[in-house]
C-alpha cells in the first residue's frame, strides 16, 4: 500500500460529514489502480427504496478500507423490487456475489406497501428471488426507526418491530444477512439523524453527514461475511473465563466476584455469551482435569456460560495445538473464521506454530482490558442471528459426542524446540519464599502434597539435597517453577520425598528435564537406585502415572500410595531432552 | 456591505465542495461549475447550513440554484449583518 492510499485511508476513518466523505472518495478515484492486491474482490450489487448514490459513492472506498476490492452495479432509483424480481434484470446479469438491499422505513410504512404483511411479503419475495435467480449473499436493512417513533405513540414502533420480527423469521437464511441500524440512530442521536427536507428535497432518509455512520455499518457487515471473521472461538478457562487455576484453587476458589476482579472475567463470559447468540459456536481448550471443571461449572452460580454452551470441550494435558485440531476434525470446519484465545503467551505462540492462520488475539494481561482489546480487534463483526445458527452449537456438541476422537499427530517437539528453553537450577535456600509458597499451594502437580515447613525440610534432607528450578524461555521468564527434596541419598537408595511443579509449563517435557538432573545429582552422592512415591489426593490425578511415564517400575503400594523404583545404571539413567538446557546458578533470587 | 461579507463568507464553502478555486458571482450556477450536481448540491446546502449557522426550509433547499439567490437568502435570514 502506498504512503498516499494509507493517509488516505486514515482520512477517510476519521470522516464524520458527507463532505468529508466525498472529498476521500475523489482522492480515491483519482489514486490510479488503487493498490489492493492480495485480497479479496467481490461484485456488489446496491438496491433499495431511497437514493442510495451517496452510499454507491463510497463503497468502493470503504471496502478498500477493509481490505476488500469491488465493482459495483448501482440500481437505478428505487428499482429493488424490479431489480430483485426480473430474473433477466441488469442487476442479474451483472452477476453480482454480494446484493444490498438498503431500505428506509419512510418509504415502506407511508408507500404503496404500507401493511406490515404486505411490507413483509414484498421484501421476502424480492430476497427469495435473488437467493434463487442468484449465488449472491443478500444483506437487507431492518427498517429503521421512524421519527414519529419518538414523539408519539402512533403505533410506528410495533409496526417497526413486526416487520423487523417477520422478516427474521422468513428470511433465516445462512446467505441472508439482517442488518439493524437503529443502533445508528441511536448513537447519532434524533435530532442529527431525523431531517425530513433531505427526503422531501432528495429521497434521502436521513441528514446526509449520517451517510458515513451507515456505509460504514453496511462495509463491516460485507467484509464480515467476505472474510468469514469469525465463526469458532475455542478458549482456554483458567484465567481466562475465571480468575485463578480450578485445579490448584478448587471451583470455590475461582474469582468470579461481580463487585470485585471477577467482574472482568463475567464480562469475558458475557461476551463469548453473546457471540454464541449471534450463531459463533464456542469450544473449550484446557491444561485440566476434566473433573474440576465439570464441579466449576456446576457448582458456581455466577457462570454465565454453562458447559452445554460448548461445542466440544478438550479438557486434559495435552498440547492445545492438539486440542485445536481435534476441535476442527469433531466440528467438520476449516481454520478459517477460527479464533483462539488464551491467557497464556506460549499456548498462544504453540497453537499459531501448527496453525499460522487461525486468528490469536493477544489478550492484554490486565483482565479489565480484554473484552475492549477483542472487540476493537474487528474480528467479532457479525451478521445477524438465524435461528439456525443459535442451535449450531447444541447440534455440533451432539455431533462431536457421536464422533470418536480422532489422534492428530502434531510435531510438538519442533515447538518445543523453537522456545529456546533454559532451567536453572538452584538449591531451595535461594528462593525460600517461593519454595514455600508452592509447597503450600500446588495441588495438582504434585506427587506427595507433604506441606512441610522450613524446618521440617532442612531436616529432611540432611544427606540428601533439595533443588528448585526456574524455567526461561524465548517469552520470557516463568520464574520458580518447580520443587524437589530427594532424602537419604547416604545409602544405595535416593528418595523423592517431594516433588511439584507449576502446571503452567506442563506439556513441555520439563519434568523430563528435572528428572534428569535429579538422578544424576543421587549418583554423584553414591545412589544406586532412585525411589518416587505417589499418594493420591483428591487433586493430585494428573501425575499418576507420572512415575512409570518416566520409566519407573512399581515396587509396591502401602496405605494408598504407590512406590516405584528406577536403577540408577545405564541404560536406565534418564537422559533428559536435549532442548531443554540445564544450568546451575548459585546466586539469590528475589521472589516471583 | 453585508452582502460582500455574505460572498467572503460563501466562498471558502463553495471552494472546498467542489474542490476547485471557483470566485463567486451573481449569475454562477451548477452549469458552471463542473462538480455542481444533485449530489455536491446537497453537501453545499449542508455546510452553508453547518458553518453559517442557519436552516433552510424544504422549499429553500430545493430552489436555490444560483449564487445570487443564495445571497439575497442568506441575507434574508441575517448573515452577514
Amino acid at each position: 500500500m502506498t504512503q498516499e492510499l494509507a493517509s488516505l485511508l486514515a482520512r477517510y476513518a476519521q470522516a464524520g460529514s458527507l463532505r468529508e466523505l466525498v472529498a476521500c472518495v475523489r482522492d480515491f478515484a483519482a489514486q490510479d489502480a488503487p493498490q489492493l492486491s492480495g485480497s479479496p474482490k467481490i461484485r456488489l450489487a446496491l438496491t433499495g427504496n431511497y437514493s442510495t448514490q451517496f452510499i454507491a459513492k463510497g463503497f468502493p472506498l470503504a471496502m478498500a478500507a477493509r481490505h476488500i476490492g469491488m465493482d459495483l452495479y448501482e440500481s437505478p432509483y428505487s428499482h429493488w423490487r424490479i431489480d430483485l424480481l426480473d430474473a433477466g434484470s441488469a442487476l442479474y446479469r451483472f452477476a453480482p456475489t454480494h446484493i444490498v438491499l438498503a431500505l428506509t422505513s419512510i418509504e415502506l410504512a407511508y408507500g404503496a406497501l404500507r401493511s406490515t404483511q404486505a411490507v413483509i411479503s414484498a421484501i421476502v419475495a424480492a430476497v427469495e428471488a435473488a437467493l434463487q435467480v442468484s449465488e449472491a449473499h443478500v444483506l437487507v436493512t431492518l427498517p429503521e426507526p421512524l421519527a414519529e417513533e419518538l414523539s408519539d405513540c402512533s403505533g410506528s414502533y410495533a409496526w417497526r418491530h413486526a416487520v423487523g420480527a417477520g422478516l427474521r423469521t422468513a428470511l433465516a437464511s445462512s446467505r441472508v444477512s439482517l442488518v439493524d441500524i437503529e443502533p445508528l440512530v441511536r448513537a447519532a442521536g434524533a435530532s442529527a439523524w431525523f431531517d425530513d427536507r433531505f427526503y422531501d428535497t432528495s429521497k434521502i432518509p436521513f441528514h446526509p453527514d449520517r451517510t458515513p455512520a451507515l456505509l460504514g455499518r453496511l462495509a463491516d457487515v460485507l467484509a464480515a461475511i467476505v472474510t468469514a471473521r469469525c465463526k469458532l472461538v475455542v478458549t482456554d478457562l483458567d484465567d481466562t473465563l475465571w480468575g485463578g487455576r480450578v485445579g490448584d484453587d478448587g471451583w470455590d476458589g475461582l474469582d468470579l466476584d461481580p463487585a470485585g476482579s471477577g467482574r472482568h472475567f463475567l464480562r469475558m463470559q458475557f461476551f463469548l455469551k453473546s457471540l454464541q447468540a449471534k450463531g459463533v459456536l464456542l469450544a473449550i481448550a484446557s491444561k485440566n482435569n476434566p473433573d474440576p471443571v465439570r464441579e466449576a461449572f456446576a457448582k458456581r452460580p455466577e457462570m454465565m456460560l454453562q458447559l452445554d454452551d460448548f461445542a466440544a470441550a478438550e479438557i486434559h494435558w495435552e498440547p492445545k495445538s492438539t486440542s485445536l485440531a481435534r476441535i476442527l476434525d469433531r466440528l467438520k470446519l476449516s481454520t478459517a473464521g477460527v479464533v483462539f484465545l488464551d491467557d497464556n503467551p506460549v499456548e498462544r505462540a504453540e497453537v499459531r506454530s501448527r496453525f499460522p492462520e487461525i486468528q490469536i488475539p493477544e489478550l492484554p494481561q490486565d483482565p479489565a482490558q480484554r473484552v475492549a482489546a477483542l472487540i476493537a480487534t474487528g474480528l467479532f463483526e457479525l451478521r445477524a442471528a438465524t435461528d439456525e445458527s443459535r442451535t449450531r452449537n447444541r447440534m455440533y456438541a451432539q455431533n462431536a459426542e457421536r464422533d470418536s476422537a480422532l489422534q492428530v499427530a502434531g510435531n510438538i517437539d519442533q515447538f518445543l524446540r523453537e522456545l529456546d528453553m533454559v532451567m536453572e537450577v538452584r538449591g531451595i535456600e535461594q528462593a525460600r519464599e517461593r519454595v514455600l509458597e508452592l509447597i503450600h499451594k500446588t495441588n495438582q502437580f504434585n506427587l506427595t502434597t507433604r506441606r512441610y515447613s522450613w524446618s521440617d525440610l532442612a531436616a529432611l534432607v540432611q544427606g540428601g539435597f533439595a533443588q528448585c528450578y526456574r524455567l526461561k524461555d524465548k517469552f520470557g521468564d516463568n520464574g520458580i517453577i518447580s520443587v524437589v527434596a530427594v532424602a537419604g541419598a547416604d545409602g544405595a537408595d535416593a528418595t523423592i520425598d517431594l516433588w511439584l511443579m507449576s502446571c503452567r509449563v506442563l506439556g513441555r517435557k520439563v519434568e523430563e528435564a528435572i528428572l534428569a538432573d535429579v538422578a544424576a545429582r543421587a549418583r554423584a552422592l553414591g545412589a544406586r537406585r532412585l525411589i518416587g512415591e505417589y499418594i493420591p489426593t483428591a487433586k493430585n490425578e494428573l501425575v499418576r502415572d507420572l512415575y512409570p511415564r518416566l520409566g519407573f517400575t512399581e515396587s509396591g503400594r502401602r496405605d494408598g500410595s504407590v512406590h516405584y523404583e528406577l536403577p540408577l545404571q545405564d541404560p536406565h539413567v534418564p537422559a533428559g531432552v536435549d532442548f531443554i538446557r540445564t544450568v546451575e546458578r548459585s546466586s539469590t533470587i528475589e521472589r516471583e | 456591505m453585508s452582502k460582500a461579507a455574505i460572498y467572503r463568507k460563501l466562498e471558502p464553502i463553495f471552494r472546498s465542495v467542489f474542490d476547485s478555486d471557483v470566485v463567486l458571482s451573481e449569475e454562477l450556477d451548477a452549469s458552471q461549475v463542473p462538480l455542481w450536481d444533485s449530489l455536491t448540491h446537497i453537501i453545499l446546502a449542508v455546510e452553508i447550513e453547518a458553518q453559517l449557522g442557519v436552516r433552510l426550509t424544504t422549499e429553500e433547499l430545493a430552489q436555490l440554484r444560483n449564487v445570487g439567490e443564495m445571497v439575497t437568502l442568506l441575507e434574508q435570514k441575517g448573515v452577514g449583518a
